[in-house]
């Protein structure tokens, strides 16, 4: 009597309230334990209000018919950047719930969510939520539900996660339509492996979605793509907290503790079997997604560069999307290039490692993997703006273009169409949706995306546009390095790349923006862009003056002193490039240009 | 034991009412129509015994009264107040004793109350003489009655007049901070007191500063209003004693030298910050609490460690210009030498041209005056001091 889903649904349609009224209706949680976002155990992911990595959650439901059925819930971020992670929950599952606001309608996270669930053959179970609003339109949403993705919405829920209407309605109708899981207890043990985490005290704990067969205590697992062996050691399911069973059964999901020191043994995807009586084939697992957006990271402190790597190696046991090398700037000295699925997911990574690890770290802009083809013939993929040939060798620069598809009332159509000129977009598709919104589809380099097209995006439609977008492969770009030289010397880690026609404006526009972010020094700094030998642009920070308190703080002796500490502090928490003082934002400007 | 520890010698006490609030102020002060000052005064007064049964005083040789407008008080209050005070802590007419006072609120009677309760020094807030701009601070006096004030000052006879200005104010140009200082230095004062304005947070000026509504002069702007400030007053027989200060010969601020001095206080009303025998305290910034239990005042207290303490010295010692921070003064608080303790620190000051070092002190270059606050903040966390327990 196993039921398993998940709930996909656009950012901010209100899945996390939703899960959270399921659990609570269902008892599953005491009420003192109960906090908002239950699923979402990271601070951040609380402060954010957003879901970055999956959790599973086991509920007992005692359904109107009478029965009694287990209900696995499993959470699902859903950020475009945590695809992968998406794709892991809905492998597990056999039914989504599809989460859609009744006053936004479907919007572009909607739509590449419930296509991933529709590829993976899963029961959908569409629910129009937050029908309390003053602005809620379900019917509306309904007919958008059967047009625009096809679904049958006929019997669609309506509910509001906040008041808590419905929540029963989605839970039938969970138990009506999603298929219980089609395993054989008696087949040789077939489960996937959809996450892990590490445990200082138990070692990884495996997270697993049972095909066939049954895991219990004693049990010796093989992972099939990895051929390590281990003696089981406990299993149990999450309650949300993890709680220890006798077995784990066909259809069941739940997680496996057995002495594995090492994540790397267990790969996300691969399946595990019983070493004695082995599958015959392993589960079709993941395709694993590749890096797409690369900076650098660097420990401001050059002491805390080896508490920088463990802090990577600890977020990877748990992220294995998240992708590190080591690397040296002339300018920053030693730190890691990361890669990342996309600037959501690396912003998230940044603040985890300061918050969680205390590192203070610069970041330099983010970048996409250039292909280069030299004169010779060889190719390199330049990962790193800095590690760019000189001009003269290089035959031709490919760069990364995805497929944008954006959700937008008609009004804003214009001035979006206008941004994606401006962003060397080429314009694929326009089609209507209802008689108010269009859904506008781009080609456009992944490279503008990186800069600050989602914030042009948000501004330009007043909030109204959603965005989403796929890889597409390469094209051949116009592409020139550019770089900036900070009292005459180079700082590779301000080299960026840009398109030809681009270059001398957003040369001229950095320096400017640079002129405003570093502060007065007791010189002179001239601020410089150059493309090869070619000074673009310049402007100069002046010397620095005066710097004294002058102002009357009576007997209030600290907070004198606060303010002496704190602007040393903010010395510290910059970095020293040559004689220059650079503070973070210096490596980010280049991506606020146009703002 | 260190004199450190030993009762304070001068006395601090807010007034924190205003009949506005400056835009540029983050001072404790409460602008309302109606205060209630009577209650307030009492509560002043009770504090005040209450501190010295605490820690009972020695001879207190300065009291300042600031605020807040302390002026906005009655010439009745104003006695009640200074008699209290004279009788709780014992003062003398060897005191000095200054109070705050806005242009705007002096006249003739409170100016003889005060003078008659011991006042002998009033520090004047005038900021600046032109009127746009004291209307642009939020000030509710201007120039006429700055100069109808020092009449009626000079009238009753007060031994010391400071005047206090500020430069680096929205739209000021050098020209109009020339005509002040010369206007100020014109009225016969002893000491004047001249200060760069520093947007705080939680002011009018922060909230349109963050707007882009605040259009300051530029850093070369102020900085060239600075300089010339320093050479005027100087020529003018004025010595810069203190960054922001300025003093005819035997005119200096003796109070504000022992906060300088990094000397103890005592702090009395809401808000007021003190330093007793080694304890920072700050008291309540809620005039309604103060006044139900001014006994209760101390919203908090810090004991401030040794290496703090030295630190603290350093940066609050080095401000006076041509005193600094004597190598006996340092031994005799703390019982090591300065060279032990921050040797490293001074090397490289010295080596930026920052301060100089005699056999008897250390003092801030003229460079090191400019760049004052990267000097302050190289003893931060330095101190080279093993507690003993």
């Amino acid at each position: 009597m196993t039921r398993n889903f998940c709930i996909i649904a656009h950012i901010d349609h209100g899945k996390s309230t939703l899960a959270d009224r399921i659990i609570e209706l269902t008892g599953t949680v005491q009420a003192r334990e109960m906090q908002d976002q239950l699923l979402d155990q990271m601070d951040l992911e609380r402060e954010r209000g957003i879901t970055i990595k999956l959790q599973a959650v086991r509920i007992p439901y005692r359904a109107d018919d009478g029965l009694l059925y287990t209900l696995n819930l499993i959470d699902t971020p859903g950020h475009v950047d945590f695809t992968y992670e998406v794709s892991r929950s809905l492998a597990a599952c056999e039914g989504a719930v599809l989460v859609v606001d009744a006053a936004q309608g479907i919007e572009a996270q909607t739509l590449a969510n419930v296509y991933l669930a529709l590829d993976n053959n899963l029961e959908i179970v569409p629910v129009i939520n937050k029908i309390d609003l003053p602005s809620a339109e379900p019917e509306r949403v309904r007919q958008e539900i059967e047009t625009v993705i096809g679904l049958d919405a006929r019997d669609a829920v309506l509910a509001s996660g906040k008041s808590g209407i419905g929540i029963r309605d989605i839970l039938e109708q969970v138990v009506r339509i999603v298929p219980p899981p089609k395993g054989d207890e008696h087949a040789p043990l077939k489960a996937l492996i959809f996450d892990s985490h590490y445990d200082a005290y138990k070692g990884v704990i495996v997270y697993v979605r049972v095909v066939d067969g049954r895991i219990r205590p004693g049990t010796v697992i093989r992972f099939m793509a990895t051929d390590k062996v281990f003696s089981v050691i406990e299993v149990g399911v999450f309650r949300p907290k993890m709680t220890i069973v006798d077995e784990l059964g066909a259809g069941d999901v739940g997680f496996v503790v057995a002495g594995v020191k090492n994540v790397k043994d267990t790969r996300v995807g691969d399946t595990m079997t019983e070493a004695h009586r082995p599958a015959d084939a392993p589960l079709p697992g993941y395709r694993r997604l590749n890096p797409m957006v690369f900076c650098g990271l660097y420990p401001v402190d050059t002491a805390q560069y080896t508490a920088l790597r463990e802090a990577l190696e600890k977020l990877e046991l748990n992220d294995s999307s998240l992708r590190y090398e080591p690397e040296t700037s002339q300018a920053l000295g030693f730190g890691f290039r990361c890669g990342f699925l996309g600037l959501l997911h690396m912003e998230v990574i940044q603040e985890r490692i300061e918050r969680e690890f205390g590192i203070t770290m610069i970041t330099t802009a983010p970048s996409v993997v250039f292909h280069v083809t030299l004169t010779d013939g060889t190719v390199m993929h330049i990962e790193n703006p800095a590690f760019m040939p000189e001009a003269q060798r290089i035959a031709c620069i490919e760069e990364p273009y995805v497929l944008a598809s954006m959700i937008v009332p008609q009004q804003y159509v214009g001035t979006l169409m206008e941004l994606c000129q401006q962003k060397r977009g080429e314009y694929i598709d326009m089609t209507f949706m209802d008689e108010h919104r269009v859904v506008l589809k781009y080609a456009l380099p992944l490279t503008e995306i990186v800069y600050d097209f989602f914030d042009q995006l948000k501004s330009r439609s007043r909030g109204y546009a959603s965005f989403d977008y796929e890889m597409q492969g390469l094209r051949k770009s116009a592409l020139v390095k550019m770089d900036i030289l900070l009292n005459g010397e180079k700082v590779d880690a301000l080299s960026f790349i840009v398109h030809r026609d681009q270059a001398f404006h957003r040369g001229r526009l950095l320096c400017e923006k640079l002129k405003d972010i570093i502060p007065r020094h007791m010189f002179e700094v001239p601020i410089q862009a150059a493309i090869g030998q070619k000074i673009i642009a310049r402007e100069t920070v002046k010397a620095m003056r005066k710097n004294v308190l002058a102002k009357c703080y009576g007997g209030d002796i600290t907070r004198k002193r606060k303010l002496l500490e704190k602007q040393k502090e903010g010395k510290k928490r910059m970095k020293q490039v040559g004689s220059v003082d650079l503070p973070q934002e210096a490596f980010m400007a280049v991506l606020k240009m146009d703002s | 034991m260190q004199h450190w520890r030993h009762a304070p010698h001068a006395l601090y006490v807010h007034v924190p009412f205003c009949p506005s609030k400056c835009h540029y102020c983050d001072f404790f002060s409460i602008a309302q129509a109606h205060p209630p000052i009577d209650a307030y005064v009492d509560a002043v007064l009770e504090e005040a015994v209450h501190t010295t049964t605490e820690c009972t005083p020695e001879a207190i040789n300065t009291v300042f009264v600031g605020g807040g407008t302390p002026t906005v008080l009655s010439a009745g209050q104003l006695s009640k107040l200074f008699q209290g005070l004279a009788r709780v802590f014992c003062l003398t007419r060897a005191a000095e004793w200054t109070v705050e006072a806005n242009p705007g609120t002096l006249d003739i009677d409170k100016l003889f109350s005060m003078r008659e309760a011991g006042v002998n020094r009033l520090s004047i807030g005038v900021q600046t003489f032109r009127d746009d701009l004291l209307r642009a601070l939020g000030r509710v006096h201007d120039r006429a009655d700055v100069v109808r004030a020092l009449e009626l000052v000079h009238e009753v006879g007060f031994p010391d007049v400071s005047i206090d200005l500020m430069y680096g104010l929205p739209h000021q140009t050098l020209t109009d901070v020339q005509e002040s200082v010369r206007e100020a230095l014109a009225l016969g004062v002893t000491h004047i007191s001249v200060y760069g304005l520093k947007v705080e947070q939680g002011t009018a000026f922060y909230a349109w500063q963050q707007q882009g509504a605040l259009h300051r002069p530029e850093e070369e702007e102020e900085a060239s209003m600075f300089a010339w400030i320093c050479d005027y007053v100087a020529a003018h027989g004025y010595k810069q004693y203190e960054v922001s200060n300025f003093a005819r010969a035997g005119h200096r601020s003796k109070h504000n030298t022992v906060y300088w001095r990094n000397e103890s206080y005592y702090g009395i009303g809401a808000g007021a910050h003190g330093y007793v025998r080694g304890v920072r305290h700050e008291n309540i910034k809620n005039v309604q609490s103060y006044i139900r239990a001014p006994h209760r005042a101390r919203n908090s207290c810090t004991d401030v460690r040794i290496v703090e303490a030295m630190e603290e010295m350093m940066m609050l010692r080095l401000r006076l210009l041509d005193e600094g921070v004597p190598f006996v003064a340092f031994q005799e608080q703390f019982g090591v030498s300065l060279v032990d303790v921050f040797g490293h620190v001074l090397e490289r000051l010295v080596q930026k041209g920052w301060i100089d070092i005699t056999a008897e002190q250390i003092t801030l270059t003229n460079a090191g005056l400019w760049m004052g606050n990267e000097v302050f903040g190289a003893f931060l966390g330095e101190a080279r001091y093993a507690v003993h327990t």
